[in-house]
Parts: C-alpha cells; sequence; structure tokens
C-alpha cells in the first residue's frame, strides 16, 4: 500500500461527539485553584514554593512561584537517613517546581470517576509493607509505580507546547503528601501538586494524622474541584483502606483566594512555557485519549491512544522479532489478545472502584519479543497511569523471560553521574546475585518470568515483607533501601532521567542502555525497557508452543485484578486463535523454580472475580 | 530551485553534515520542526563508499514507520529492511545527500526520527535525525 506524500500528511480530525461533553479545566479554574493554593499558604505564613495544574493526561496547565526568582531547591528523601549516593536519596538540586509538576500527575492520572487517589495513596501503595510500617506484612501492591511515566519514556508525550497526552513526569509518580486530583461533574479533570516544605518525600507513619503544610494546600487549592466523597478514602486493597489524605476543608485556615499574578507563572524547561491555558477534554481526539469507535475491536468498547490526527497510535499490528512470518504474532492474534483481555475486564468485579460491582477500568499492551510495541487498548475510565505502566509490564515480562537478559545486564557498566552524589553499580551486580538465589542460569535459560515473580526477586526483604530476610537479588539491601532508591528497577534508568533534568526530550529509543530492537530495523528501535521496568504484578510473556514472542501488560485496577486480566485474556485468546499462542508451558514457568525453597509466584487471582458469574478459581490449571 | 533549497537546506543540515553513518545508528542530533520548515536535506560524509542501496525511514510515536520511495512517495514500513524501497542516492563531493522534504507538512506527528540508511558491500549503516515538534 502506497501512500502519496500529501496525504500522509491530511489527516481528518475524528471528533467524537460524546468527548464533546467532557468537562474540561479552563483558565479561570486554574487561577481560581491557585489562588486558593496562595490563600492558604498565606494564612500560614509561607510564600515561597510551587504550585503545579496538570489535566487529566498530564498537559501542564500552570506552574506558579510566588517568587519567580528566587524558587527553592527540594530534598529528595524518604526519612529513613540514606545518605546521598544512593539513588534519588539526598538528592537536593532540583527547584520546587519538579516536584509540585510530579505530584499533580500522581493526582491526576491514579484517579478516576471510580476512585480518587492521592500522593498520599501513592505513599501507602509504595513501601515495602502494606501498610507501611506493619512489620511481617508484604509490600505495597504498587510497589515500583513511582518509576512510571518517565521522562526518557518512549510512549509518554513530552514537550511544553500541551498537546495529547499521557504526558511524562520529570521524576516518575510521587509518594510525597501533597498532589490531589481535581474533579468537575464526578469526573477527573486534572491534579494540582503543592511543594512549599522543600521536602520531596514520603510518609513512613501513616497510623497518625499529618497536618502536612503541602497536603493542607493542595486540599485547599481544590476546594469546588473535590472528588465525589463515595470515592475518597472508602476504597480498599487487602481489606485495608486506602488513605486518601490525612487533612480535610475543617483543617484549612484560609477564608478566601488570593489574587494570583499572571506574571509568577513560570516556565519549566521541557515542560511548560510561562502563563497558563486551558485543559483538554478528556476523550477526544485532542486529549489523546479516545474511543476507538468499535472499528478495530468491534467485540468491546476500547478506547485507545490518539496521535492528535484522529489515528490510533498503536493499532494491532504484527510482530517484529519473531517476525509475523516466522512465528511471530499477527495483527489479528494481537487484536485478539487484547481484545479478550478487555473482555476479562469488563466483567470482573473492580478491587479499586465505587460504587461496589464495577467492572475493572485498565489498559491492555502487547509487545513482542523485542519491546516493540504491538498495540495499546483500554477501558473508557482506566487510570491515567496505567497507559505507560501496563507498557512497563508487557516489556519486564518479556524481558526477563529472554535467555540474553543475563548478558545485557553484564553489559551495562557502572555510572558516576555527580561524584559522591548520583550514581549506579554496574548491573551485573544484580545478575550476580540472581544466579546466586536461582542458579547460574538465572535469566539465560529461558525460564518465563512474570511481572509477579520478577517482582518478588525485587523486595527489599525475600520472601517479601518478611523482617531480618536478605534482600532480594534485584533489590538494594534495606539498610539503604527506599523507594527512592530501590535497586535494578530504578539504576536501569536513572541515568536517563539525571540527563533529562534540564527539560531535554527523551531519546527516540526511549530509556536504559540495554540493546534496541534490531528487528525494528536501522535506526532507533525501543530497547528491551524503553519506558522501564516495572515491578508489580500484571504481566506475563507471550508464547507460542515454546517459543517466547511478546507479552501482554495490563494495569489500572487492584494488582490481582490486573494479573488475572493478563493471565486469563492471553489464555482465552490462546482457545479463540488455536494457533498456538497462549502462555509458557507449565514446566518453564518461574513458579517452578526453587528459590530458597520457595516458589516465586506466578500467577495470583482473585476468588470469585466476576460480576457475571459464580466462578472461584478461574485461574488454577490454566 | 533545486539548487537553493538544497543550499538552505544544507545550511540547516550543518550539525549533521560531518557526520558519518554507522552499522550502530549514528546519532545524528535533533532539530526543531520551525528549523525545519522550508525543507530538509541530511548530508552526510559519503566516506568513499559507492553504496549498493539507500533507504529513509521516519518513525513517529507510534508503531506505524514509513518508507520514502525512490519516487518520493512515502509507505508504511513492514520493519523487515529487505522490504525498504531503495531512494537512489548517490555520493557527490563526498556526502550523501538525503532529501527528507521540501516543505515541512502540515499535521506531521512529532517527534519524527528520519533514518537514513546506506547499504555498503559489508552492511547496513545507518544516521539518524529528530525532528521536534515546533
Amino acid at each position: 500500500m502506497r501512500l502519496i506524500t500529501a496525504l500522509w500528511f491530511v489527516l481528518a480530525v475524528a471528533c467524537d461527539a460524546r468527548a464533546q461533553t467532557a468537562p474540561s479545566l479552563t483558565v479561570a479554574d486554574v487561577d481560581k485553584i491557585i489562588g486558593q493554593a496562595l490563600g492558604e499558604a498565606a494564612a500560614r505564613g509561607t510564600n515561597n514554593g510551587a504550585i503545579a495544574v496538570v489535566d487529566r493526561v498530564g498537559n501542564v496547565l500552570g506552574v506558579y512561584a510566588p517568587n519567580p526568582a528566587n524558587i527553592p531547591l527540594l530534598t529528595i528523601t524518604s526519612g529513613r537517613g540514606i545518605p546521598a549516593n544512593n539513588g534519588l536519596e539526598a538528592v537536593n538540586i532540583l527547584p520546587a517546581t519538579y516536584g509540585a509538576l510530579a505530584k499533580a500527575i500522581t493526582g491526576a492520572y491514579l484517579s478516576s470517576s471510580g476512585n480518587a487517589f492521592t500522593t498520599r495513596t501513592a505513599s501507602q501503595i509504595v513501601q515495602e509493607h502494606f501498610n507501611p510500617g506493619e512489620k511481617n506484612t508484604p509490600s505495597g501492591p504498587l510497589f515500583g509505580v513511582q518509576f512510571s511515566q518517565l521522562p526518557c519514556s518512549d510512549l509518554a508525550r513530552f514537550g511544553e507546547a500541551p498537546g495529547i497526552g499521557p504526558r511524562r513526569s520529570p521524576l516518575g509518580l510521587s509518594a510525597d503528601p501533597g498532589g490531589v486530583p481535581l474533579y468537575k461533574d464526578g469526573q477527573v479533570v486534572g491534579g494540582v501538586g503543592v511543594l512549599f516544605d522543600g521536602v520531596y518525600g514520603l510518609d513512613l507513619k501513616i497510623e497518625d494524622y499529618d497536618q502536612n503544610l503541602d497536603e493542607l494546600i493542595a486540599v485547599a487549592a481544590q476546594q469546588g474541584f473535590e472528588p465525589p466523597a463515595d470515592i475518597a478514602s472508602r476504597i480498599t486493597a487487602d481489606g485495608k483502606f486506602l488513605t486518601y489524605a490525612d487533612v480535610d476543608k475543617r483543617d484549612l485556615k484560609s477564608t478566601a483566594a488570593v489574587a494570583v499574578n499572571p506574571a509568577n507563572y513560570v516556565a519549566v524547561a521541557g515542560y511548560t512555557p510561562a502563563g497558563r491555558r486551558a485543559g483538554a477534554a478528556f476523550g477526544t481526539v485532542g486529549a489523546g485519549l479516545r474511543p476507538e469507535g468499535r472499528v478495530e475491536y468491534p467485540a468491546v468498547d476500547a478506547w485507545v491512544l490518539d496521535d492528535g490526527l484522529g489515528n490510533n497510535r498503536y493499532a494491532p499490528r504484527n510482530g517484529l522479532a519473531p517476525a509475523a512470518a516466522n512465528g511471530g504474532l499477527a495483527a489479528a492474534e494481537v487484536r485478539t489478545i487484547v481484545s479478550e483481555a478487555l473482555k476479562v475486564a469488563f466483567a470482573a468485579r473492580a478491587q479499586i472502584r465505587r460504587p461496589l460491582g464495577s467492572y475493572a477500568q485498565v489498559t491492555v499492551s502487547v509487545v513482542d519479543a523485542e519491546s516493540n510495541i504491538l498495540a495499546v487498548a483500554r477501558t473508557p475510565d482506566a487510570p491515567v497511569f496505567g497507559t505507560d505502566v501496563s507498557l512497563q509490564k508487557a516489556r519486564t515480562a518479556v524481558f526477563a523471560s529472554r535467555p540474553t537478559t543475563t548478558s545485557e545486564l553484564r553489559a551495562v557498566p557502572a555510572v558516576t553521574l555527580i561524584p559522591g552524589t548520583l550514581s549506579t553499580p554496574p548491573l551485573a551486580s544484580y545478575v550476580d546475585a540472581a544466579q546466586a538465589l536461582l542458579g547460574p542460569t538465572a535469566f539465560a535459560d529461558g525460564v518465563a518470568f512474570s511481572d509477579r515473580a520478577i517482582g518478588l526477586l525485587a523486595r527489599p526483604f525475600y520472601p517479601d515483607g518478611i523482617e531480618k530476610q536478605p534482600p532480594g537479588p534485584l533489590s538494594k539491601p534495606y539498610a539503604v533501601w527506599s523507594p527512592f532508591n530501590d535497586g535494578l528497577q530504578l539504576d536501569l534508568v536513572l541515568p536517563d532521567i539525571v540527563a533529562r533534568l534540564d527539560g531535554s526530550p527523551p531519546p527516540p529509543q526511549g530509556c536504559t542502555a540495554l540493546p534496541r530492537s534490531a528487528a525494528a530495523g536501522p535506526g532507533p528501535g525501543p530497547t528491551r525497557l524503553a519506558n522501564g521496568l516495572q515491578i508489580f504484578p500484571g504481566g506475563v510473556p507471550i508464547y507460542r508452543g515454546s517459543t517466547l514472542i511478546g507479552g501482554v501488560g495490563v494495569s489500572g485496577d487492584g494488582v490481582d485484578q490486573d494479573d488475572m486480566i493478563s493471565f486469563l485474556g492471553l489464555h482465552n485468546a490462546g482457545l479463540a486463535l488455536n494457533s498456538g499462542v497462549g502462555h509458557a508451558p507449565k514446566e518453564r514457568r518461574a513458579d517452578t523454580l526453587d528459590a530458597a525453597g520457595l516458589n516465586p509466584r506466578y500467577v495470583q487471582c482473585p476468588f470469585t472475580p466476576f460480576n457475571t458469574s459464580r466462578e472461584q478459581n478461574v485461574c488454577s490449571g490454566k | 530551485m533545486k539548487r537553493l533549497l538544497f543550499l538552505g537546506i544544507l545550511m540547516l543540515a550543518t550539525p549533521v553534515s560531518a557526520a558519518t553513518l554507522s552499522p550502530d545508528d549514528t546519532d545524528l542530533g535533533r532539530i526543531t520542526a520551525a528549523k525545519a520548515a522550508d525543507g530538509l536535506v541530511i548530508a552526510v560524509d559519503a566516506d568513499d563508499k559507492m553504496p549498493l542501496a539507500t533507504h529513509v525511514v521516519a518513525r513517529f510515536q507510534n508503531n506505524q514507520p514509513l518508507m520514502r520511495g525512490r519516487d518520493g512517495l512515502w509507505a508504511v514500513w513492514d520493519g523487515d529492511p529487505a522490504h525498504l524501497d531503495d531512494v537512489g542516492v548517490i555520493p557527490a563531493e563526498g556526502k550523501f545527500s538525503f532529501a527528507i522534504f521540501d516543505r515541512l507538512p502540515a499535521g506531521l506527528f512529532f517527534p519524527v526520527s528520519f533514518t537514513v540508511i546506506v547499504q555498503g558491500a559489508t552492511g547496513l549503516t545507518s544516521g539518524t535525525l529528530v525532528v521536534d515538534g515546533p
């Protein structure tokens, strides 16, 4: 098929009628939000920091600095006393604007019409125990999510001009209280992030109620844009309530907004020019996420990523590695895998959504065996963070299951970024530790790893959560471990994050120094983990017979739901296709390994998970 | 007219005009779309090579790479180097000059990475220039 040059660029913009009614933030809204934040800051006697407002897909609508000539620096710290030269711990060279941006994006990306999550929620679910501080409990369900939406991602959009999303974040997702979502008519329209206290950290003690300055200002900023009460603070995971915020409007000291000074909307290189602007309406071509229209996926109400011109950015295509003609995934197979996974989501009872009985809302990504993206699609109200994370999960499952992983990690040397402050070890150190635990052929023998299995090796205690046990081989030792220094996940991308602290664009091949896809042909094919490693459940490798041909990742609901949707989606697709596509042979799965007397779990599905049936052990035996 | 265009573009391509293509894909840098508004030619050292074939590939932040044909048309590329069209560039004055476009097209999905490829007797060498949005 050949297209003439002119036609290539003349593309119809398909406007979705439903999306016309989606609420969005106006410039007046942005001023109001900022003014309310300034009012609370003034009432608390502080006037130096940064406030950021973004829309639901991460477009920066304004970054406000009350004192633009003297924007304070933030200090990254977990509060565990870990010195510099341990990941991002003790880094104090970044302006508060970066922290505010990451917090605003987190509030927007983690939330939906069914759940309102904040950076305080994030803090609760990324630490070594869930709940934090409860000894010998497993790690948080979204352990590792902080290193997503990275500034080097090959999927996330970037640049100062607003446009389609999802957009990148300078520091990934934030667990520092003071980032909250913004709602209109019960729908997420964005997020606001505040950094006035100079600390970019997290909450180690969740059993108390903090009067956190940033959170107080953020809650003040949010007045008039709050989520429905039913979807904040009433959502559980593992029987534990997920915290929304430690303060509410009764704690505020301010009584009125302060007039904003338009000149104080500052530029942040690589993210926004000076000034403020309106947000995109979610669900439109202009936002970059919109209904698919049941053309590509006729059986499900799928949404897809749009290039801003009316085109699906990641419509199903043939795999490159292996090539479809050589046993790789064919576009029709990719389409079936995505469609079957979405069917499972639409049938599944959501874990993190209200009202009870809602279906799960997720994003599904499929890649080939060299991490080339073959398709991305989602349910309508899936939280935006799952776009990038589902792709991370698909790539992680593939990367860990490839027999070349050992050699590829060993080839990445130590990097000193700022002497005495920022460095990474040779990644061979993780391979050595993995082989000490799993045997000398670990990550070189083609064992199939799910994201759940990999994640268990990336916890600061092995087995997960058991105090005084040694770290998993892909983790830092607990003495220096924190969500800002978690091991292989961060060390793979730390040089890329640091290289983009000036706002520079991502490299065309994406994150990490790992090899690029050779099958993508000459040029910047994606690296093996082009948007970073992910270490919480929800992805499995795809096989044809015993040959690794790709991976599928799912993100957006509870991790057991994500796990089930990826696992059953692939299983059901295999049944529908009858072409040999399916899971790894059982004898090759990671749960057959003896890892210090334990078998790393491959998948964990919820009990009686469907709204549509009473089936109980839905993944058993598959 | 063509010569004028070429000279103008050479100026734009100055940062990459001395680069040599490599099997590992040479980074030819980034430019903004504004700088390529009046056209883009990527000029690289020929390194005394006579090519067996030359190719141009455009990649966006999606999964639909395009290849340039000898007739100047763009077509969807399936990712297989064996299926790339030969654009017929030959060395002149010690350089390969790949004409990418005459005028910045409207509605382009940025960023776009343009990879220029030379097939020689010993294999493929390439280099990539990224054009960021305006």
